[in-house]
């Protein structure tokens, strides 16, 4: 991902208005967080990946929100049982940890949610080029500074991350060592010592990424200034034009019925 | 050429606010007084930390408003005083492209990159398109219109972003040294594009610049600045009139680029068969796994590069250079073949380890910098070896007086301008004294006396035995310098041997034979 988040592409999904790509993507976000049922997350999940690959959104794509999302999937589906000790069917009961059926299963639905929110945005993120982005999120009635914001921000995260990768070449290169294995090497075998660390090792990298960072956001405001963001006076206009098609309409009214559906399931369950 | 000026200073100073609490404003510039005429070409030229870009952006609005500092006397440009109207009122009528493409470019498209500047004047959707596709073609760059900016290369980027400049039809267009950040071949299409302007379009321009060449070609008024003032302007007649004052300054006089010079079969010194070589590569073929294309970045290149070389390495971007220097400290393992470097096995050995044998000396200074005084910036490298405290007190004081940093031993590197950063970053790597140190573009964007300091700096290393490798597209440079050369392209190596030196060039090492080292 060296590029934007969006997938340049002509599938369904890229042709859908974004006003109503915002509605399946806030749809998708409130049930799952509403709705802690495995059964449920899991269909979304599949639903989800459906509609990106009917829509021609490449593997790699796919896979790398998967490899983005893998630390944090982890650490909560391990974490959860160890905070929550909810549940009578007990598995196992050591001091510290207390397995049940109950928060083993909560601890796979809290691991599911997270691919399931996370893949809710990338319906829109992937789909929608930034101009519709914003020309969506100000049709909705956001302010244009706001949506402008937004997209930006969303554009320039693979920039960012170029930066750490090139701020963290450049202090390893003099010695910076980010893999504990020094820490080791002086003998210290705490874990949560190790731990602090390797956290501490980053500071370099984050201090400098940040003062990369300040210079570049500077730069780019700068540049949307003397690109006359801001004109005083002026109504701005706008390239990308939206309409809605049948076919828009279409989704939108599946889209409604798919969330009514979920909701009236959800209660009577 | 209008005789009515449409750019005025009188008494222009600027003072940057401080950017720490006990700091003291910085003043960049420094009482100007100028016109410059409607329809005139106009080169600002000075060293580096001169106030060239400071008064670029001075012209554009951004001083007084939205940085922070102090100004006074004033500056009206086509009619707007640039104290009383904001730098998007002014952007009707000044176009600013700054030196980094990638920090103007920040949409998602080259097409809505030069939507913007329309839109935000509410030009009619209709007209937008096709103002698009004249504005492509008159850059050169019509078929981009739906590329993704930061998928073009740095001199197509900042071809777009003069397009975007243009679209607002302004009548001044400040280009700030914007082919500092380019290889020869994105230099020669931005400079294709404002010979172009200036031959299609009545618009003043002004460009500030390190390189001189296009400047003498086509500036009717150059002005030349150092420490924030204007030491002297005219036509570009002033570049063999004041020959002696420019090149004291550190300004790059105009002159033909050198040509790419020649390499003789590689003879080795009598002891090497004794040593280990600096560098072996041995039929080392590397594949991008993400991101890269289907051919190799690097494909079977073997060569040997005997201790103490100063070896150039050269090629048009995308050649291999930077993947193939990547190699050397282990940020890339070779898909296949070996590299080793100082005797080691480089796959053997995290990037960590490498760092006491290989330095290397980044372009971009803000990549490293984060410590809170230049001292403890400079001696991070060394604390992180292991070196002895006292020992490396020695050697930041070294370096703190090699690069004339001692005023600034205890002010945060990253409050310094340019200049000062890099030399703080080339300090940071070379106080490691590793037995090898890459260079990346050592001299890009400095002006003339900071990249003979740091180049004096590297030759002394090479002298003291170290092996240096520098990529480079400064064949001026490659010529003075370097002993050994290695070309790449398209991933291959096409040639390795030693510079053509004379008889009595200091750089010809002793004990040459006439044996040949073949690449393998």
């Amino acid at each position: 991902m060296d590029a934007d988040l969006y997938v340049p592409g002509d599938g369904w999904l890229h042709r859908t208005d974004p006003r109503v790509k915002f509605l399946m993507s806030l749809a998708l976000l409130v049930l799952c967080l509403v709705w802690r049922s495995w059964p449920f997350i899991l269909g979304v999940l599949a639903l989800e990946h459906i509609m990106l690959l009917t829509d021609h959104i490449p593997w790699k794509n796919i896979v790398w929100v998967w490899r983005i999302l893998a630390v944090i999937i982890a650490l909560i589906v391990v974490l959860w049982p160890i905070f929550d000790r909810s549940g009578t069917h007990v598995i196992a009961d050591w001091d510290w940890l207390r397995l049940t059926r109950e928060n083993l299963v909560m601890a796979a639905v809290m691991g599911l949610r997270i691919p399931a929110l996370g893949f809710a945005c990338f319906l829109t993120l992937f789909t929608t080029s930034q101009a519709k982005l914003i020309r969506g999120a100000v049709a909705v009635g956001m302010p244009y500074s706001a949506g402008l914001t937004l997209a930006t921000a969303l554009r320039y995260i693979p920039v960012f991350a170029r930066i750490v990768t090139q701020v963290r070449d450049a202090q390893r290169a003099r010695g910076l060592d980010l893999s504990g294995e020094g820490a080791r090497m002086r003998g210290i075998r705490n874990p949560f010592t190790l731990m602090l660390a390797r956290a501490r090792a980053w500071v370099p990298v984050i201090v400098a990424v940040l003062i990369r960072a300040y210079r570049m956001s500077r730069s780019v405001g700068w540049a949307m200034e003397s690109r006359g963001l801001g004109l005083p006076g002026v109504k701005r206009s706008y390239r990308v034009r939206l309409a809605m098609r049948p076919a828009d309409w279409g989704i939108l009214a599946v889209t409604v019925a798919l969330t009514a559906l979920a909701v009236v399931i959800m209660m009577l369950s | 050429m209008s005789d009515a000026p449409i750019i005025t200073a009188h008494h222009l100073s600027w003072w940057y606010t401080p950017q720490t609490d006990t700091g003291e404003p910085v003043q960049a510039l420094d009482g100007l007084d100028f016109a410059i005429q409607s329809g005139s070409f106009t080169g600002i030229i000075g060293p580096t930390g001169a106030g060239k870009s400071t008064l670029c952006m001075a012209f554009a609005g951004i001083i007084p408003n939205p940085e922070d500092g102090v100004m006074r006397g004033g500056m009206t440009v086509a009619g707007y005083d640039t104290a009383e109207c904001t730098v998007a009122q002014l952007s009707s009528a000044v176009g600013y492209v700054q030196q980094d493409p990638e920090s103007q470019l920040f949409c998602a498209s080259v097409e809505d990159e030069l939507a913007f500047p329309m839109e935000s004047r509410g030009v009619n959707p209709d007209l937008i398109d096709q103002r698009i596709d004249a504005l492509l073609h008159l850059v050169g760059m019509d078929g981009y219109r739906h590329r993704v900016p930061t998928s073009l290369s740095g001199g197509q980027m900042q071809r777009v972003a003069i397009a975007a400049a243009l679209a607002a039809r302004p009548q001044v267009l400040v280009l700030d040294e914007p082919t500092a950040a380019l290889d020869p071949e994105g230099k020669r299409d931005v400079c294709a594009v404002v010979e172009k302007l200036r031959a299609q379009r009545k618009m003043t321009i002004i460009m500030a610049e390190q390189d001189t060449d296009d400047l003498a070609r086509y500036a009717d008024h150059i002005m030349v600045l150092d420490h924030g003032s204007i030491i002297m302007q005219g036509d570009a007649s002033l570049f063999t009139a004041h020959r002696d004052r420019l090149t004291e300054l550190g300004v790059a006089l105009p002159g033909a680029e050198p040509p790419t010079p020649g390499t003789s079969p590689m003879p080795v010194r009598q002891d090497d068969d004794e040593s280990a070589p600096a560098i072996r590569f041995q039929s080392v073929t590397y594949r991008y796994a993400q991101g890269g294309n289907d051919s190799a970045a690097l494909d079977d290149v073997s060569f040997t590069i005997p201790r103490g070389e100063f070896v150039g390495l050269i090629g048009r971007n995308g050649s291999g250079k930077t993947t193939l220097a990547r190699h050397l400290n282990g940020m890339l393992h070779p898909t296949s073949g070996t590299v080793t470097v100082d005797g080691l096995d480089v796959s053997r050995h995290r990037v960590g380890e490498m760092a006491a044998h290989v330095g290397v000396a980044f372009q971009n200074p803000d990549h490293q910098i984060f410590c809170s005084s230049t001292r403890d910036e400079i001696a991070f490298g060394p604390a992180c070896l292991g070196v002895p405290r006292d020992e490396i007190d020695r050697r930041v004081d070294r370096m703190l007086i090699r690069f004339g940093l001692e005023d600034v031993a205890d002010q945060s590197p990253a409050t310094l301008g340019y200049g000062q950063r890099r030399l703080v970053a080339f300090a940071s790597v070379l106080v490691m004294d590793t037995p090898i140190v890459v260079l990346d573009e050592p001299t890009a964007g400095l002006d003339r006396r900071l990249s003979g300091m740091m180049l004096d700096a590297v030759s002394e290393r090479n002298r003291q035995g170290a092996t240096m490798v520098m990529i480079s597209h400064d064949m001026r440079v490659v010529r003075e310098r370097c002993t050994m050369l290695i070309t790449l392209d398209d991933g291959r190596l096409c040639a390795c041997g030693r510079l053509a030196l004379a008889a009595d060039d200091p750089r010809r090492p002793a004990g040459l034979t006439g044996r040949r080292i073949d690449g393998r």
